[in-house]
């Protein structure tokens, strides 16, 4: 009987040393992952956008109104982007509207978005997004959405990008 | 080397899930059958999985760079039961660990993934010889959708992804096969991920995904019929298109990765050790999905009948 107990506990050993090594030991980390620093993402002010009129801003409730986008920080891969959006009046001046203000990004082809994002309105009209991550290269699309006090979408205007 | 437990490491090895990045949430997983004359089998297997690549829907391969680096790490205890001479149960427990940092933040998440639980059928037993002849098995697997998907996850960097969201039917078959001292492997199969409603921030969204299916060779090879066996492994997997409606609607693009990989076998009384390599960038042959570099260690425990 003890022989067999004698048996089963270093069955028991092995299947821990042998199978949590891996685990245990690379903590995260791994030898494939690379070291080579990121590409810089080059002509980022041209970025391909599928709905950015020539003046470079989107139009919300029938023109009421325009929304002029910033990079500033990034666009990056993986690190975090920051990005600073006006919302204009008919006139061109800075308002706040009477919606919620909600940025989501998302990646049609992938079938995924990646959030939360954290809008917070800086001054009237002056919106800054913080903790935008583009988890992976390829096409996304920034939706610019105006939400009711229940929080249901009222509209929203899609900017395009491929990083 | 045993012939009946060279076909199970051979079929272990072959059939270890190959994970796919916590944002794709597909990746092939075949499941491990008993194969000889054994009662039941136990397999704990550890494995480290580096995401190296992106590849976009054209299929453009891009390396990710070091400021995003993610890594699944999982830990699997898989048990088979013969309840019958051709019939056996089986169930997979994973837990899983994800970490993914970039240049300014480190993010891990560590739980159980997705369980799976399987019925097999021998439908081509060998009771005598034959030299063409192969073992084949039909079997039929359900996963449970239980963990955290890419859709509801609520990490910045998405390291709390660790199912895929979506309880699967798979139904697939499988042929082994011994000649003198090298073996043969064919398994395939075709899974249906059943719809699936998630929460997000402000709304819920209602995905649908659509048939996948994955298709493997393996051979391999014991010198001198000894205790020791190399082996190779080829793995076609391929993921349908998935509808998203709520309030974003969109149609994602279908997935497809080729896998390459080589193993070594060491088998000692009633277990077995194992070594295997696995690398979806190596045919660079995919489309709109993540490639990873895979390497892990597995401990078989056969218990005779």
């Amino acid at each position: 009987m003890s022989y067999l107990i004698n048996k089963y506990k270093s069955y028991c050993l092995i299947f821990i040393k042998f199978t949590l090594i891996i685990n245990l030991s690379s903590c995260g980390d791994s030898p494939f992952l690379s070291d080579e620093t990121p590409e810089e993402i080059q002509n980022r002010d041209t970025l391909n956008s599928d709905n950015f009129e020539e003046e470079g801003s989107l139009w919300l409730r029938e023109n009421r109104y325009q929304v002029r986008p910033l990079w500033r920080l990034g666009p990056f891969v993986a690190d975090e982007s920051k990005l600073l959006f006006l919302i204009l009046d008919e006139s061109g001046y800075p308002i706040s509207p009477e919606y919620k203000v909600f940025l989501k990004i998302w990646m049609p082809t992938m079938g995924h978005g990646s959030f939360p994002i954290k809008v917070t309105e800086v001054g009237e009209g002056i919106f800054e997004a913080r903790e935008i991550f583009f988890i992976m290269p390829g096409y996304w699309d920034i939706h610019f959405q105006l939400l009711d006090r229940e929080n249901q979408l009222v509209e929203e205007v899609k900017w395009g990008l491929t990083l | 080397m045993g012939t009946y437990s060279l076909i199970a490491i051979l079929l272990y090895l072959a059939s270890s899930s190959s994970w796919a990045a916590a944002c794709c949430g597909g990746g092939a997983s075949l499941p491990s059958l008993i194969t000889g004359d054994n009662r039941a089998q136990v397999v704990l297997s550890g494995s480290n999985a580096a995401i190296t690549h992106d590849v976009n829907p054209q299929g453009e391969i891009a390396k990710r760079r070091e400021n995003n680096q993610e890594v699944i790490e999982t830990l699997s205890l898989s048990a088979a039961y013969l309840v019958s001479p051709l019939w056996q149960i089986g169930l997979t427990l994973p837990v899983k660990m994800n970490t993914h940092r970039n240049s300014f933040r480190e993010e891990s998440s560590a739980g159980l993934g997705d369980i799976k639980a399987r019925v097999a059928y021998e439908f081509l037993p060998e009771y005598g010889y034959s030299k063409w002849k192969p073992r084949g098995y039909i079997y039929l697997e359900q996963s449970f959708a239980h963990s955290t998907s890419t859709y509801e996850a609520q990490k910045p960097l998405r390291s709390d992804s660790l199912g895929n969201g979506f309880s699967t039917t798979a139904l697939g078959f499988s042929f082994v096969k011994i000649i003198s001292n090298l073996d043969f492997l064919l398994m395939s199969e075709l899974h249906l991920p059943f719809k699936n409603e998630f929460q997000q921030e402000n709304d819920s969204i209602t995905v649908r995904p659509s048939l996948g299916g994955s298709f493997l060779l393996g051979a391999g090879i014991s010198p001198w019929n000894g205790d020791i066996r190399f082996g190779g492994t080829l793995l076609y997997s391929r993921e349908g298109s998935r509808e998203i409606s709520g309030p974003i609607d969109s149609v994602s693009e279908k997935v497809y990765f080729w896998e390459g990989g080589i193993n070594v076998s060491y088998l000692m009384d009633s277990y077995s050790l194992n070594l295997f390599y696995k690398d979806q960038s190596f045919f660079a042959k995919a489309k709109n999905t993540t490639l990873s570099k895979i390497i892990g260690l597995s401990f078989i425990k056969f218990f005779e009948l």
